[in-house]
């Protein structure tokens, strides 16, 4: 490492660094954010290095261990350069294997290929599988290029120029003003113009400003933020220094949650180089500018991602949130003028600088040239799960339909089953039907259907998911995470979830979607925090589109889906089964019965309907049918 | 003043006050639960929620905690906020169905039966308690625990708190009386009080001078108890207002805060873990105006600088009134060192320290009441000396110290009026 004092000295160190890139050299790339080192990567890191040592290859390869290479389906990954032949589900045994067949005589191991689950052929190179070719990873793609502890391989892709220009050449107004421009908006939450929140911020009153980093990532499921830090800490840290300098900041924070420990020791690595570096710290490559950063550790509550509540929680105080009927831009952290922007976010900054407006206001939707709102510019990393072929982290142009990301990027639904649904904008979004998969996907056409964009999260459902449910569960999780400060989300969303339980139960009841109605209208309204505001999403949107299934449990009291207990039941076909006594077996509850070779029986009283017997019969004779045994009797609720 | 609209009547009120202090200065009534004129809004019940209009623009906000904006447009009980508010009730009241205030609402809302599976909680979480035991009293006595469905009021580790004070504040702003005060809790907790002093309530306020219990803690029995609530018409506790005695003392321009010492030569010092932390005083601050670099030494005593400050050419050496060496730099102000002039009481603090002799140096430090007489004494001699025998005007328009102090000083100036205010002492 180098301490820099000025940028011509930054910039001659960059310089070599750059040239010490060679485009033909022989790298194995080995995927190990939190994810691959879940799927054994150390393991992995551990037999190429002796392999490499033991073929006495130290000169000719190198290794390098990046963060998360998105994939997390194929993981443990290997890349192996200059030509970018990827290795999935790689073990350790495999290694002497890779090094003797294609390190040292170019030959490719078919095993390890990746095989395309749409066209069941394998391919051999990663930019050829459709779930990398159909992104456009300008911010996730630097993930390959770097190990994300050493500042230096960030610095050789380009890292920190932005910021040397940004303190040698451009005043703060004129940075915000393009950030302004760029039509960047918060990838955290509401997506909040961010270039109109630092002038906000920097025109608020105050010797004493705060930057801060969201890296709650409360989401169930969302980990796109994990990626980033793990992946390319020195990235966010250098979107905040430019911030900082723009708004007239010299202190910064970030609040990771405490479950990304890695995330956590990767920016203390970061943060400990830069200040080293001259590039964090006391006057900042010469240029008089301070800037200091602090990491803290969330506990961990969903709600502690709400602005308002992650500075309290900053504050050591509980994490409840507040009336911002001042902004916390005005009067925030300490009460004092803070601006609250996402890890992705920050991440764009760089970018932006380095590419210009244009280039960035090239990709999505709208036209924000005079107007931050009038579009959604760049692009929008998504936690991509459920029921798709390709489950990951993918990084898409806004305005991309959601059948793009689901069918080109996703491949399709697993198991050739039918597409229900896509449920967007994590626990508080929306459920978005199979009649929209060609909508685009930005903030205001996503805020249209009745979900958003949230932090990313996205989640698919097939023909096998009930929508009652899926609001319930959703609704299950607000009600424990709402702080429990203002009465419309604790009581409130507490009550909608009974509701949704009883329905779910076999307990529903006329009425139950009227009185659901009139509580979301009334939380939406009366809630204190956007936690609250936006905690009947889940139950809006299946209720408008898919409102025949709530009739069906209340008014038919059947599951269409098959999948809540009490509105269906268990049958065997007495036509296929072959009475092979494998279910009998298996069934914890002793409920089903009947001779050999006969058709068995199930015992409805005794079925728990846990489903065992349908995995253990080769015959896929027991059926799910939807609505109650006619001996089962309606459970009554007593209100 | 502001002038805004309740319900169409025209209102006048000062510029710092809430749209709710509007409503009721226009005599309407709206619901509150988690309200208390003494104490910050909350806006947790959302009972007092009203549509505003302003600038065209029609939301609806909670006016316990809205600021009063010229021209603003309040409807308190239009359709919208009346169902809301019918709901709220609704919903409390089956949290809380024995509650006599929600039975009182439920039935001017003529709700008969809530929709809802009933419960039996008293406390309905307005927070109330919370915010007039920390607030008011300073002890904090009690606090949230917990989140959503299963949140609550609770001491600090369940166990019974030292800080309380047995003063009954928070039975007495209870609007369920979900606490409840027993004389048995106060005896108690009276005996985890350092001193185990059967200490009256009034006189742990500071309300009155010291006094014993006669009476076992049986307030409703105590002659002298009865005869000041009824005088008072309130709690003590919010005559008493313990809590404004550890508030920030201003002097001037300058702020001494309470809950540290002082060195003469503008330096506070705070006890922590066996060491001390240390800082610059305020009227270092407002006299620095900014710094820009700190130039820290490992070694002090009372003729060799802790530290010195630097802004731009000129150069203030701070010292200790004893001996003793610097432990931990702190790495905030080490990067930013304007943030001891910035924030100098908190986030800004300099150095932890180790004294050579901890009894002599706590004996050589100041206590914030003799700190105070100082900052006034040498707060009149730096306008003697700026204003009357240098000609510069030492404050802004808005009455602020002006922060370029070092930039309006010659040289030799400088070195006298800091040897003047900063002095090593014997
Ligand atoms: C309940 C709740 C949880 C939130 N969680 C997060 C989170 O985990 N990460 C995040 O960046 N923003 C989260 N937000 C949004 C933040 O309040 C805030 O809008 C955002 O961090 C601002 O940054 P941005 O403008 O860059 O998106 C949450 C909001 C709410 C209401």
């Amino acid at each position: 490492m180098r301490q820099v004092n000025n940028v011509a000295a930054f910039q001659s160190w960059q310089d070599e660094l750059m040239k010490s890139r060679n485009p033909n050299a022989r790298i194995i790339i080995i995927s190990s954010g939190t994810c691959g080192i879940a799927n054994g990567s150390k393991f992995i890191i551990e037999a190429l290095t002796e392999q490499i040592r033991k073929h006495n290859l130290d000169s000719q390869v190198s290794l390098r261990v990046t963060g998360c290479l998105s994939f997390c389906q194929i993981e443990p990954l290997i890349e192996i350069q200059p030509e970018s032949i990827l290795y999935t589900g790689v073990k350790p045994e495999d290694v002497p294997e890779i090094m003797e067949q294609t390190i040292k005589n170019k030959k490719i191991i078919e095993r390890l290929l990746y095989i395309d689950p749409v066209t069941g052929k394998k391919v051999t190179y990663a930019d050829e599988i459709p779930f990398y070719n159909k992104q456009s990873r300008i911010i996730s793609g630097d993930n390959l290029k770097i190990d994300p502890t050493k500042i230096e391989d960030y610095i050789s892709i380009g890292g920190y120029s932005a910021l040397a220009k940004a303190l040698s050449t451009m005043k703060p107004e004129a940075i915000i003003d393009m950030i302004k421009k760029s039509g960047l908006r918060g990838r955290g939450g509401g997506g909040f113009p961010a270039g109109v929140k630092w002038e906000s911020c920097h025109k608020a009153h105050g010797d004493l400003k705060y930057v801060i980093c969201n890296a709650d990532e409360g989401d169930p499921g969302a980990y796109a933020n994990r990626g980033l830090l793990e992946g390319n800490p020195h990235s966010v840290l250098e979107g905040m220094i430019i911030g900082a300098y723009a708004i007239g900041s010299n202190i910064g924070y970030i609040y990771i949650r405490d479950e990304y420990p890695l995330a956590v020791e990767l920016f203390e690595n970061a943060i400990k180089q830069a200040e080293e570096c001259g590039l964090l710290g006391r006057n900042i490559l010469g240029s008089g500018f301070n800037f200091v950063m602090n990491i803290n550790r969330g506990g961990g509550a969903f709600v502690c991602g709400e602005s308002s509540a992650l500075m309290a929680s900053l504050e050591g105080k509980i994490g409840e949130p507040r009336a911002k009927y001042i902004h916390m831009v005005e009067r925030g952290l300490y009460d004092r003028p803070s601006c609250l922007n996402n890890v992705e976010t920050w991440a764009n900054i760089p970018l932006i600088l380095n590419k210009d407006v244009d280039w960035f206001t090239k990709i999505g939707t709208g036209d924000v040239t005079n107007n931050p709102w009038g579009g959604s510019k760049g692009t929008k990393i998504f936690s991509l799960v459920g029921k798709v072929n390709n489950t990951g982290l993918v990084e898409v142009p806004m305005g991309i339909t959601l059948r793009e990301i689901v069918y080109g990027i996703g491949g399709g639904i697993r198991g050739n089953k039918r597409f229900k649904a896509v449920q967007t904008g994590g626990p508080s979004g929306g459920c978005i039907p199979d009649k929209l998969l060609d909508l685009q996907v930005d903030y205001d056409r996503l805020t249209e259907a009745g979900s958003m964009m949230g932090s990313g999260g996205m989640i698919v459902m097939d023909e096998y998911g009930c929508m009652v449910d899926v609001a319930c569960y959703f609704l299950n999780f607000l009600r424990e995470e709402s702080c429990g400060k203002c009465v419309p989300c604790r009581e409130g969303i507490e009550r909608m979830w009974e509701i949704l339980n009883d329905i779910c139960e076999g307990r529903g009841q006329k009425g139950n979607i009227e009185l659901l109605m009139e509580l979301s209208e009334m939380v939406k309204d009366s809630a204190l925090c956007q936690l609250g505001a936006t905690a009947p999403n889940p139950v809006l949107t299946t209720l408008k589109y898919f409102y025949d299934e709530y009739e069906a449990h209340i008014k038919e009291e059947k599951c269409p889906a098959g999948v809540c207990k009490a509105l269906i039941h268990y049958t065997i076909d007495e036509v296929s089964c072959k009475g092979c006594g494998a279910c009998v077996k298996s069934c914890p509850g002793e409920a089903i019965s009947g001779e050999k070779k006969k058709p068995h029986k199930i015992d409805q009283e005794r079925c728990i309907k846990c489903g065992v017997c349908i995995d253990t019969c080769k015959f896929e004779s027991v059926k799910i049918i939807p609505g109650r045994h006619p001996s089962v009797k309606k459970e009554l609720v007593n209100v | 003043m502001i002038n805004l609209t309740i319900n169409g009547k025209a209102v006048q009120i000062e510029r710092d006050k809430t749209v709710l202090d509007a409503i009721r200065k226009a005599g309407v009534d709206v619901p509150t639960l988690c309200y208390h004129k003494d104490l910050t809004g909350y806006g947790s019940c959302r009972l007092c929620q009203v549509e505003v209009t302003q600038k065209g623009r029609t939301r609806l906000v909670v006016s316990c905690l809205y600021p009063v904006a010229e021209g603003l447009e309040v409807k308190t009980h239009t359709e919208r906020v009346e169902k809301n508010r019918r709901l709220l009730v609704e919903l409390l009241s089956a949290r809380s169905p024995d509650s006599k205030v929600l039975q009182k609402m439920a039935k001017e809302y003529k709700i008969e039966k809530p929709h809802f599976r009933l419960k039996s909680e008293k406390c309905i979480l307005c927070g109330l308690c919370v915010r007039v035991c920390s607030e008011i009293l300073g002890a904090n006595a009690i606090g949230f625990a917990g989140r959503g469905t299963s949140k609550k009021i609770e001491v600090p580790f369940k166990e019974a708190p030292e800080d309380c004070l047995g003063c009954g504040a928070c039975t007495y702003v209870c609007p369920t009386g979900a606490i409840q005060m027993e004389s048995e809790a106060r005896k108690r907790w009276a005996l985890y009080l350092s001193s185990g002093d059967r200490e009256c309530r009034y006189s742990r306020m500071g309300l009155i001078s010291h006094k014993v219990c006669p009476n076992a803690f049986q307030c409703q029995r105590c002659e002298v108890d009865q005869r000041l609530e009824e005088t008072l018409g309130t709690h003590p506790a919010f005559v008493a207002k313990p809590f404004s005695k550890l508030q920030p003392i201003r002097i001037d321009q300058f702020q001494i805060q309470p809950n540290r010492y002082y060195t003469a030569a503008h330096i506070w010092v705070k006890p922590l873990n066996g060491k001390f932390r240390v800082g610059v005083d305020d009227f270092t601050a407002k006299f620095v105006g900014r710094i820009d670099n700190i130039k820290a030494e490992r070694a002090f005593s009372n003729n060799k600088p802790i530290c010195e400050l630097v802004i731009a050419d000129r150069i203030l050496p701070m010292y200790m009134p004893f001996s003793g060496e610097v432990v931990e730099i702190n790495r905030l102000t080490r990067s930013v060192p304007s943030l001891s002039v910035n924030d100098p009481y908190q986030q800004g603090w300099l150095f932890s320290i180790k004294a050579d002799n901890r009894e002599q140096a706590l004996e050589r430090l100041l206590s914030p009441l003799k700190a105070t007489a100082l900052v006034k004494q040498h707060s009149e001699k730096l306008h003697q000396r700026l204003s009357k025998e240098l000609g510069i005007t030492m404050t802004d328009g808005a009455g602020n110290l002006v922060n370029n102090i070092p930039a309006l000083l010659k040289e030799e100036e400088w070195n006298t009026l800091t040897r003047e205010f900063f002095k090593p002492m014997v």
